[in-house]
């Protein structure tokens, strides 16, 4: 089953005139699989009343809560036979880390390269120099990031390029020699990493005086990722940028912003931070909504809500996930307005994740 | 007390002594409820202003509490606070009308709590205040004679800050008159989700003891945004804070190191029910009360219950409490209807829900008793039982809560333990036996307040709050010793 099901979702990412229809045809074959096979989101339909039955849209997929990934386990496979295990790095409750389990990664990782080159790689040539800011696989294995930017780095960069970090740890005079290589190449080259990397290297930089050092050649990007929730120290996402200007040379419209989870198998990019609103896009694999979180109900294009994303490429977890994410839906893509911090109390009642407050990290 | 009025715009936040009005800039803070619009004016100093108003209260002011007797100052807060009981009065009738809207709450429901809020700042209330924490209210305002043979006076600080959080209305009050009662000067800085009760308050006594008029101030920033106030911050010999350990830990950041810090953060409330008063008789009273202190203040105080223990054994069982209580918050919430969730609260309570969901999923012993969202409720009531597993876990605001059974105290007190610096309030229905078996176990467990169910939201006047002295942590106690009137005797002109 799963293997035809898997058929199904290679074909439908390679296709180039998949409709709505050939979605929702599709979501609905997977919330089957899934209702079938992955018994406690079963019950947790069932608690809701939804079965297979009455679900005739992927908009009425009953959206898994991301804490979801931390109380249940939620595979269609038995986890022992799943290859690989992405887990969040936050954590609110001791040690229980979101889990997404997948049978392998070539759905994955076709969905990742299938977006990533239309979303980043335009306009950077044929294999260019790249870099990423982010601990290696070998390192980090549960770290979906870590694969995704391996991936990227592999599958897309020259043979020079590299992983700046070492043993989890940003290598300072690794990453200037990259960027002297870099500037001498003459090639657009490419960055990537999480987003407080980034600004722990533009730290290093001023602290040795080389913040206008490294100008990278023209048509140079960077994509940057995760924010800054958990994070010691947060800067306007704005204020970000413009560093990225002043250090690198990347103009705001170079610098993509990739929104993706552990919770799912494929990722949104913007196209620059130069037009507003900034609205994330997705493939034609994955669709979002926004809700009113008490009532469930969607809400109408331009209105602010809860995001919801039904990700076909998330078929052994979950494809409908709740994230903790608000935005506003657009025709072509989603405002991202920013991760829920927790209810903030309006004084002196607690509040429910204030107790043992989370941190929740690129991851 | 026709005599009060609401002589300034009632939208209006602030009192600014000393100060043009005309040269403050004024920001406008928007409310949404029920489908309006609110603006709310609320002043924006600069430094410069800040620093000058610091200046005018703790000299000027501070003169004028220095001459006014504490009599005349208790009487012109019985006398503002008996005008604001009276709820036909023209002013409390604004008043009803407006915080509503401000707040979001159920204006019935604001009647209720806040008559009763007040009613603790009458003269008796007062008086019971200063008797709380002293033997002889006279040491305010002169030096009198102690056990030791000395003479001791509280001496109050030149200027109180006072940072307020939005969660209760007219929360400020109480840590406002504590040091009008102690007769320090104070600015007060209200929150953005409730900037007026306290602004109205402090406009009318004034009003009525106009030689205070200076002593008194009511400013306003944006939370967390501390640059201009700066000047404030380091005027103050004392600030008080209420709200969450983050905004506490960066406005003490902020503050000279030799300035006196009290702090109240976010607390931790639960109610414990004994077998005893699971009878068939007592036990509808209970649940009604129970659902009281959930309702008041939509369960955002630092007093609201989080959790209810319900003990084993009783003729009701704690399955049968809850389900009595779901029935019983969704009676209450049709005469008291919650404030309307914002957007990020309402993620909270559905991700919250949801993972209590899944652990039901998972475990029998845990249910979710609830129905979605009804057209009738703004917020439908959900009550979660944990018949297996005695934790204590905060839950959201509005009408969720936990019902959590147990057979032995020792099961209950454990888990408190992790908690122990966030609790404050017990509410109980215990039989007196029961009573004088669990009290000293609390006490040690953390526990600061021990008071009956259905009175969880109404501490007393001159409660300890957090555990502390409500005016004696306000003032300095100066001793004059025995020995320096003994060696004096020895230098009097007029020795033998």
């Amino acid at each position: 089953m799963s293997a035809h099901l898997q058929n199904l979702i290679h074909n439908f990412i390679l296709r180039e005139d998949a409709g709505e229809s050939d979605f929702n045809e599709l979501a609905l074959e997977i919330f089957h699989h899934q209702f079938t096979h992955n018994s406690p989101f079963q019950a947790y339909c069932r608690s809701l009343g939804q079965t297979p039955r009455r679900v005739k849209s992927w908009m009425d997929i009953p959206a898994v809560s991301i804490n979801a990934f931390k109380d249940l386990t939620l595979s269609c496979k038995p986890v022992q036979e799943c290859s690989r295990v992405f887990m969040t790095s936050g954590t609110t409750r001791g040690d229980m880390k979101g889990r997404n389990y997948h049978v392998g990664l070539e759905i994955y990782d076709l969905s990742m390269k299938r977006f990533f080159e239309p979303s980043f790689m335009t306009g950077l040539g044929n294999k260019p120099l790249m870099a990423t800011l982010f601990p290696s696989e070998s390192h980090m294995p549960n770290s979906s990031l870590a694969h995704y930017l391996d991936l990227a780095r592999n599958e897309f960069g020259s043979p020079q390029s590299r992983c700046l970090f070492d043993q989890g740890v940003l290598d300072v005079p690794k990453a200037i020699e990259f960027l002297n290589l870099a500037c001498k190449e003459g090639n657009s080259v490419a960055l990537l990493g999480a987003t407080f990397s980034f600004v722990h290297l533009m730290d290093a930089l001023e602290e040795l005086r080389l913040d206008t050092e490294f100008q990278l050649p023209r048509g140079s990007k960077i994509l940057d990722t995760g924010g800054f929730k958990g994070q010691s120290r947060e800067i306007p996402m704005h204020v970000f940028y413009e560093k990225i200007h002043h250090f690198f040379g990347i103009e705001p419209q170079q610098s993509i912003n990739m929104y993706g989870m552990t919770e799912l198998s494929s990722q949104f990019y913007d196209h620059g931070q130069f037009k507003t609103p900034v609205l994330k896009l997705a493939p034609h694999w994955m669709k979002s909504k926004t809700i009113d979180p008490v009532s469930g109900e969607t809400l109408p294009v331009g209105e602010k809500g809860l995001l919801v994303h039904c990700d076909l490429a998330n078929f052994n977890s979950v494809s409908c996930i709740l994230t903790e994410d608000l935005g506003i839906m657009f025709d072509k893509g989603f405002q991202l307005l920013g991760r829920l911090s927790g209810a903030q109390p309006k004084g002196c009642s607690i509040g429910v994740d204030q107790q043992h407050h989370e941190v929740r990290g690129v991851s | 007390m026709s005599l009060l009025n609401m002589a300034h715009d009632p939208f209006k936040a602030g009192y600014l002594p000393g100060l043009d009005e005309g040269e403050v800039n004024w920001e406008t803070l928007e409310f949404n409820t029920h489908g309006q619009t609110y603006s709310v004016q609320v002043p924006s100093l600069t430094a410069t202003q800040y620093e000058e108003l610091a200046e005018h209260v703790q000299t000027i002011g501070k003169e004028q509490l220095q001459r006014t007797p504490l009599a005349d100052i208790v009487k012109a807060i019985d006398q503002v606070v008996v005008g604001l009981l009276d709820t036909n009065s023209p002013i409390m009738k604004q008043a009803l009308e407006i915080l509503p809207k401000v707040t979001g709450f159920d204006p019935e429901m604001m009647k209720l709590t806040l008559h009763s809020y007040l009613q603790t700042f009458k003269l008796i209330g007062l008086k019971r205040f200063l008797a709380q924490d002293f033997s002889n209210p006279q040491v305010l305002e002169e030096f009198v004679p102690n056990v030791r043979g000395g003479f001791t006076r509280a001496v109050p600080p030149s200027l109180t800050l006072h940072s307020w959080s939005g969660n209760v209305p007219a929360l400020g009050l109480w840590s406002l008159i504590s040091a009008l009662l102690v007769k320090s000067p104070s600015i007060g800085k209200v929150a953005s989700a409730e900037p007026l009760f306290v602004s109205w308050f402090v406009r009318l006594l004034v009003q009525v003891l106009p030689q205070i008029k200076d002593a008194l101030a009511i400013v306003w920033w944006k939370g967390g945004e501390h640059d201009s106030c700066q000047p404030l911050l380091n005027a103050a010999q004392l600030v008080l804070a209420y709200g969450s350990d983050a905004s506490l830990q960066s406005l003490k950041s902020r503050l000279p190191a030799t300035t006196r810090f009290l702090g109240y953060g976010h607390k931790l409330s639960f109610a414990l029910l004994s077998k005893s008063s699971m009878n068939r008789a007592l036990s509808a009273d209970c649940v009604s009360k129970a659902a009281w202190d959930v309702v008041a203040h939509d369960k955002g105080g630092c007093y609201s219950p989080h959790v209810f223990y319900v003990q084993k054994g009783g003729a009701i069982s704690p399955q049968e409490f809850a389900q009595r209580l779901l029935i019983e918050l969704k009676t209450q919430s049709f005469r008291f209807p919650s404030s309307v969730s914002d957007l990020s609260e309402k993620a909270t309570q559905e991700h919250w829900l949801q993972s209590q969901r899944y652990q039901a999923i998972q475990s029998k012993a845990l249910e979710v008793l609830g129905t979605k969202l009804s057209t009738e409720l703004k917020e439908q009531p959900w009550v979660v039982i944990h018949n297996d597993v005695v934790n204590l876990a905060p839950s959201p605001s509005k009408r969720f809560v936990q019902v959590v059974a147990f057979e032995n105290w020792s099961d209950v007190l454990i888990s408190l333990a992790k908690s122990r610096p966030y609790l404050q309030t017990v509410g109980v229905a215990l039989s007196t036996s029961e009573l004088s078996e669990v009290t000293p176990l609390l006490a040690q467990a953390g526990v600061t307040r021990i008071t009956a169910i259905g009175s969880m939201t109404a501490p007393e006047a001159g409660w300890h709050h957090d555990g502390r002295f409500g005016l004696a942590d306000l003032v300095n106690m100066v001793d004059l010793e025995l020995s320096a009137i003994s060696i004096g005797d020895n230098f009097d002109q007029y020795r033998i």
